[in-house]
């Protein structure tokens, strides 16, 4: 995501505030569960009664997909791996590191001979072992070109748990979490002000949260219908 | 109850507790002081149910007892009174009316029964440790103007105090920031404060502490928990709940690769400041600062009031053309005493670091404006 702060308050003579960031909650209570995301879930609570030694993650941009690898390593005491892990580190030492793993974000690797090939060894080590590994992607695999076709056989073969569009009650739900995890609290005002002029995505909520929070932060205000006027004015202008 | 004490020491007190006391109340008991009088000493406490104050002072105890009167009412009085007189006070059989008498003048104040007052609290708090009184003002003094008035940002409202760690070094650490700048103040670490939780102390606890440590002359016994802090010294005790928060990660805000070093006389930057700001516009009191080697101009403009500039020498070798808020440049140059200050930049939209040269104690923070 591009500087929030350069977005919408963006006139001469005005305040750049600091980027304070925010704390994400990433306990298990607080994953808003909806029909988008319901199946997902199941997946991760249904572990270890998986049926492959992958289980893909697969979801757009901020979907909650780092979200449930948290919830995941708090169940099964999994260790989350660098991507670039892969082509840095053997497939045996990776799979020694804990005994179950985590790769949030592959996408960037699929496709690189080196990272397939030491994660075909890694899939192998683990379905030998009869371990665990969540892997998210932003792609489905069926729609991503993997430069081994062994590994793309077994990814294919691996079950997919999708996260889809939220609806409006969970949109609106993530809203609410995300000013809560900035420490901010909103009325329902500014929630149902915000749903029908926001793209219904989880990636249109973190940006407008961002946004909303640099703006308040920068001209000293609270979060507030009139706020999320300008914000979404000084994003049309963008 | 019925007592006779000095108005001074009485005055002195009743500012003490009165100002804990909020003007408005809902709560009618809220707006009294509670008042015991027992063994030669008048205790004085008040609450606005975030914070309590208990204050002991010597007095002439005829008869024991203890009532709740307005506050503010009483304070008034008492400091109306002349100086150096003795002030008689006595609560009638009832209960609910208390005479307070001096000189001549004679008052009769209504009184709410003393169960009504809310209990003071006493709590565990199972951390402690003290510090200098003279180093707790200066924990305050360089830190709490940074503090947010803002108040859903309920977070930043106050000075966040914990212990940490300067390459190597175990520090006390306080620091403030409304989101535009930041304040950090650090000290030796006081024995046994170094498993204290980072707190958040709110921002009228400072005030009120920060008033009253001006006359205090020895160390002040800080107590904590979680949720509350205590602060003990001299006959006062300060007890105030936490602001029930989590601070940001305010390190990643206090940048580490800017270059841009410049050294200038504070008092003589100040002045500039000051008088070039007399012409900036609006609420955010624009000033410019262009930087060309050792020559800084500070510049301002209005489209009602006209423009100003004024030149000044530095010690650097920089270029680089950056606006600030001067009202926040001059709440950071008036905290330094040192006869340096070294402003450390990057670039026209990120944070500047300033600092007093002689000073390594306290680091101040500015984000600039856009120009």
């Amino acid at each position: 995501m591009a500087d929030p702060a350069s977005k919408p308050a963006a006139q001469s003579g005005s305040q750049i505030p600091f980027d304070l960031g925010a704390r994400h909650a990433f306990g298990r209570g607080d994953f808003l569960v909806g029909s988008s995301n319901a199946a997902a879930v199941g997946w991760i609570d249904r572990w270890p009664a998986w049926p492959a030694p992958i289980l893909v993650l697969q979801g757009p941009a901020a979907c909650g997909k780092s979200h449930l690898c948290a919830v995941w390593q708090d169940t099964s005491k999994a260790i989350f791996l660098k991507p670039e892990s892969l082509v840095k580190e053997e497939a045996i030492t990776l799979f020694e590191y804990g005994p179950a793993l985590i790769l949030d974000g592959l996408d960037p690797w699929l496709g690189d001979r080196a990272a397939e090939t030491t994660l075909f060894h890694l899939y192998n080590l683990l379905r030998e072992e009869q371990r665990t590994m969540l892997i998210t992607l932003r792609m489905a695999p069926a729609h991503t070109d993997f430069a081994i076709a062994d590994l793309a056989s077994r990814f294919r073969a691996a079950p997919v748990a999708t996260i889809q569009p939220p609806d409006d009650m969970l949109l609106g739900s993530i809203l609410i979490k995300l000013f809560s995890d900035r420490q901010l609290t909103v009325t329902q005002d500014v929630i149902s002000y915000l749903l029908p002029r926001i793209e219904r995505s989880f990636a249109a909520a973190r940006d407008i949260v961002a946004l909303a929070d640099q703006m308040a932060l920068a001209e000293k205000r609270g979060i507030s219908v009139p706020l999320m006027r300008k914000v979404l004015s000084g994003m049309q202008e963008e | 109850m019925k007592f006779s004490i000095d108005r001074a020491a009485l005055l002195r007190s009743l500012a003490h507790v009165q100002s804990v006391v909020e003007r408005r109340n809902t709560i009618p008991i809220l707006s009294n002081v509670l008042l015991k009088a027992e063994d030669g000493v008048l205790t004085l406490s008040a609450t606005d149910m975030d914070m309590e104050i208990n204050e002991s002072v010597a007095a002439t105890v005829s008869a024991p007892g203890a009532t709740t009167a307005p506050a503010h009412t009483l304070h008034d009085i008492v400091r109306k009174f002349p100086d150096g007189s003795q002030v008689e006070i006595a609560l009638n059989a009832e209960g609910t009316q208390m005479n307070v008498r001096a000189g001549r003048s004679d008052f009769k104040l209504s009184c709410l029964p003393t169960a009504d007052f809310p209990e003071i609290t006493t709590t565990e708090l199972p951390f402690g440790f003290s510090i200098p009184a003279s180093e707790l003002r200066a924990l305050i003094d360089r830190t709490k103007f940074a503090m947010s008035t803002e108040e859903t940002r309920y977070y930043l409202n106050g000075i966040y105090v914990h212990a940490a760690d300067n390459d190597g070094v175990a520090v006390l650490r306080a620091v403030a920031t409304d989101g535009h700048r930041l304040a950090r103040f650090e000290m030796p670490l006081p024995e046994s404060a170094g498993d204290m939780p980072g707190v958040i102390i709110p921002r009228k606890a400072v005030g009120e502490l920060r008033k009253l440590i001006d006359e205090a002359a020895d160390s002040i016994q800080i107590s904590l928990s979680e949720n509350k802090v205590r602060f003990s010294f001299d006959h006062v005790v300060l007890t105030s709940k936490l602001i029930d928060g989590t601070f940001p990660d305010y390190q990643r805000v206090i940048p580490q690769g800017n270059d841009k070093i410049v050294e200038v006389d504070p008092k003589v930057f100040t002045g500039a400041i000051d008088r070039v700001s007399t012409i900036s516009d609006g609420k955010s009191r624009a000033l410019k600062i262009t930087l060309h080697g050792k020559q800084m101009i500070l510049s301002a403009s209005s489209p009602e009031a006209g423009s100003a500039t004024e030149e000044m020498e530095v010690n650097g070798d920089s270029d680089i053309e950056i606006g600030f808020n001067a009202k926040y440049l001059l709440d950071i140059t008036s905290q330094i005493e040192g006869e340096g200050c070294r402003l450390t930049l990057a670039d026209a939209a990120s944070p500047t670091i300033i600092q007093d040269n002689s000073d390594p104690s306290a680091l101040y923070v500015l984000m600039p404006l856009r120009v």
